[in-house]
This record gives structure tokens, sequence and C-alpha cells, in this order.
């Protein structure tokens, strides 16, 4: 594998980890939130990353 | 309160989940989709392209090799479609060959499909169709409608900068997944890299005499109803484009050199790099121009704009159309024939590489309808069945 191969592997893998970091920040925020409207708002930022998560793209 | 809270976040995440199971299940299918193809009678080996070289073996890029070798010797001509997927003349002109061809002296080679990672692909904000299909009586044919570039699945990030190996030269860093700017390619780099490495090592082993790249291009462009040749094929393209020209095209192709400091693509990487000698076949799709109106499946096979024909009116065009528009089954036709008349030709000016080829249709009978020229996979022998 040439570097750029394993730099591109190294940055996928670091992407993947901070989407799952935030999508599980977005969880907990969403779960304590007492706001109708943050709610609402936390479940539609999760879909983007739960799809890129699932590598449905 | 707490529990209305509780109730609508709830509802919420079953709308959400409701929501990614349509979109999941909608690029999944798009994804995961398999072309069938029932191949002629007359096809002597189906190849994938890591038999050539093990760099793509189990990739999304490892394609199929449609092999037809009459036996006798002569030349041999590689032809392929889908460079880029959302140029869907090339896939199913590759499609029609392999369902028809049979060669009676010379070798063929037919690849539908060069960069499938691309087709499982779409482009941000274009509202482009998934998918697109050609009704031939028995039911549909269906293919994938891609993107230029390959998958971000599968070749993720682009540099800052493409740097193309080995001639150095900086291009856009999209172009890292342009399977038409990483010719002749790198063993050891990103998907579409090794992709173009491969089939450089199929060309050199299999002594691939000729290799025929077929694109579609906007009416804004230049290059556009064009061969482009490498310098080593100026005087059969040129033959080429008088010919055609002259009978049976209504709207004259053209021919033009391939830059010489313009690398990356396969007509000037392919005829650098071995002795093959490339020709890149363009013809008009008035769904790739920017000023297009809605872009849905009947623009791209029926080729009809309104707003494409408005910059007809006012001269910002290199190719003509009219209400008529550039209909698919024109388009495929004059790829097809423009095929078979760099073969007639390159018989004549190099008779040492003499291909001869039988059963695909002429171009009028492709301009009337190409239905009776696909095959039901249905129910057509199962050992002729193959997938891309």
């Amino acid at each position: 594998m040439s570097l750029l191969v394993i730099v591109n592997l190294i940055i996928t893998i670091c992407t993947y980890a901070t989407a799952a970091f935030f999508l599980l920040a977005i969880i907990r925020v969403f779960i304590k939130t007492k706001n109708v409207q943050d709610a609402l708002v936390y479940v539609v930022i999760m879909i983007p990353f739960v799809l890129r998560l699932l590598r449905l793209k | 309160m707490k529990n209305k809270t509780t109730i609508v976040k709830i509802v919420a995440v079953a709308l959400a989940v409701v929501m990614m199971a349509i979109a999941g299940y909608m690029f999944r299918e798009h994804r995961t989709y398999k072309e069938p193809v029932v191949v002629s009678k007359y096809i002597t080996e189906v190849k994938k392209l890591s038999d050539y070289s093990d760099v793509i073996k189990g990739t999304v890029n490892d394609c199929n090799v449609y092999i037809f070798d009459s036996g006798v010797p002569g030349g041999t001509i590689l032809i392929w479609g889908r460079s880029h997927p959302e140029e869907p003349v090339g896939v199913m002109a590759c499609s029609l060959i392999v369902e028809n061809l049979k060669v009676t002296q010379g070798r063929v080679f037919v690849i539908d499909s060069m960069n499938t990672s691309a087709s499982t692909n779409t482009r941000v904000g274009e509202a482009y169709p998934r998918f697109f299909t050609y009704d031939c009586g028995w039911g549909t044919m269906k293919w994938r409608f891609g993107d230029r570039a390959g998958n971000q699945l599968d070749s993720w990030p682009d540099p800052e900068v493409y740097i193309h190996y080995p001639s150095g030269q900086n291009l856009a860093n999209v172009d890292v997944r342009n399977i038409n700017r990483t010719w002749p390619g790198k063993a050891n780099g990103l998907l579409t890299e090794r992709t173009n490495y491969a089939a450089m090592q199929m060309i050199k082993q299999e002594g691939i005499d000729l290799a025929i790249d077929l694109h579609e291009a906007e009416l804004e462009y230049s290059v556009e109803n064009t061969i482009v040749f490498h310098q080593r094929g100026d005087v059969v393209g040129s033959m080429v484009s008088m010919d055609l020209t002259a009978d049976p095209f209504d709207v004259a192709i053209t021919c033009n050199y391939s830059p010489e400091a313009l690398h990356g693509l396969s007509h000037r990487e392919i005829g650098d790099w071995s002795d093959c000698v490339p020709y890149t076949f363009e013809v008009a799709e008035p769904m790739l121009d920017r000023i297009r109106g809605i872009t849905d499946e009947a623009l791209l096979m029926e080729g009809k704009d309104r707003f494409v024909m408005l910059a007809g009116d006012h001269k910002l065009l290199y190719s003509p159309i009219d209400e008529s528009g550039w209909p698919i089954e024109k388009r495929v036709a004059r790829h097809i024939t423009t095929i078979l008349k760099t073969i007639e030709w390159n018989n004549m000016i190099n008779p040492d590489q003499t291909i001869q080829v039988e059963g695909i249709p002429s171009y009028q009978e492709l301009c009337q309808s190409l239905a009776p020229y696909y095959y039901n996979p249905a129910t057509a022998p199962a050992d002729r069945v193959y997938y891309d």
C-alpha cells in the first residue's frame, strides 16, 4: 500500500469514530432535553450520522 | 408536560427511523443492483479484470471482461463503456455488442462497466435519477445512473490536489476518482488508479491494437460529436470521421488530436504507455448541459429540452438540437456505427490487424429501436447470463 492509501485509511477510521462520537453526544442531549423543539432538531441531526455509520450514502 | 415531551420524542424517533429506512433502502438498492447481460452465443470467455492484475481483486471495480476470439489470426480491439456512468450510451452500446456479436477474424474485448464504483454514486444537488430503463417488449432493461467520479465509500478522502502519476500534472482533487483522468494508473494508488493499472496490464498482456472509450458530452462543450485520437490514430480517425459524416450521420462527427500536455485521459496515456492506439468517441447528451430544465429519465433517454434548444437558438452550443432532441437510439447507433467503421478503416490501413465482425445491427436499424437487440435474462440459458 502506498502512503496515500494508508493515510486515507487512517482518516476514514477517524471520521467514522468522530461520527460515532457526535451521534452518541446528540443521543445524550436528546434524552436529557425537556424542550420539544430541541428534541425534534436533535432527531433530524441524527439522521445523516446514522446513515454515514451504516455506510448508506 | 413530561409525558407529553416523552411522547413527542418517541414519535419523532419513530418518524426518523422510517425516513432512514426508506432513504437507506433506496441508497442500498442503487449500490447493490446487478445489471444482467445475456452474452452472445459466440462469446469465447468471460474474465475478470483482476485476472490481469490482482490490485483490484475483491473491489467493486473488478469488472467482467467479455472476450470474443475467432481463433483466426488478426487484430485485437478493446471497447469499454461507463468511464463516466452519467454518460449511459457507453454501457448500453457495450451491452448490445456483447449480446449480439460474432467475430470471424481477430479478437474483440468488451468491458461494459469500467468504473462500477462511479455508477453507484450520484452528483450531489443535480437531482439525477437513480436508474434508467429501456422498454424491450419482454420487459425493461435497467441500468444504474451514476456520476463522473467513483463512490466516496470506495475511495475517500480525496487529496487537496490530485497529482497525476506519472506526469506530475496537477488536477482537481475530485479527478483522483475520475477514471478518465487516472490513466495509465498506479499499482499502489487509490481505487481508480489501480483500476487503470489493471486495464493497462490487460492491454499489454493481450497485445491489444485498438482501444475505444465511449463517452457523451454536454452540447455546451466543444469536444462534442467527435473522435479524439492519439497521434498514432490520426489516419484511421480522420477517415472514419469523413466517411461517417458523408453517410449515414445527419450531424457531422469531427475529429481531434489528443492534447499532448493533458494527462490522465485514455486517448493520451494508453497510446503513450503501450503499443495500442486509443480513441475516444463523444456524442451529444443534453441532460449534461448546465442550462437544462427538469432532470429526469425522460430527458436522459429522449434528449429533448427546450432550454437547451433556446441556447442553440442563441448559438451557444457546439452541437445542433431541435424538437426531435438527441434520442438514446440515435446516440447508441452513432457510437456502435463509429466502432464498426473504425474497425473497417483500420483493417484497410493496418491489414495485419484485421478484425471481422458480424451480428451488429446497422445505423438505421438501431435508430429505429434498440429493443430487438437486448435479450430477456429471465428466459435466457443461465450459463449465458452475467451480471455487472
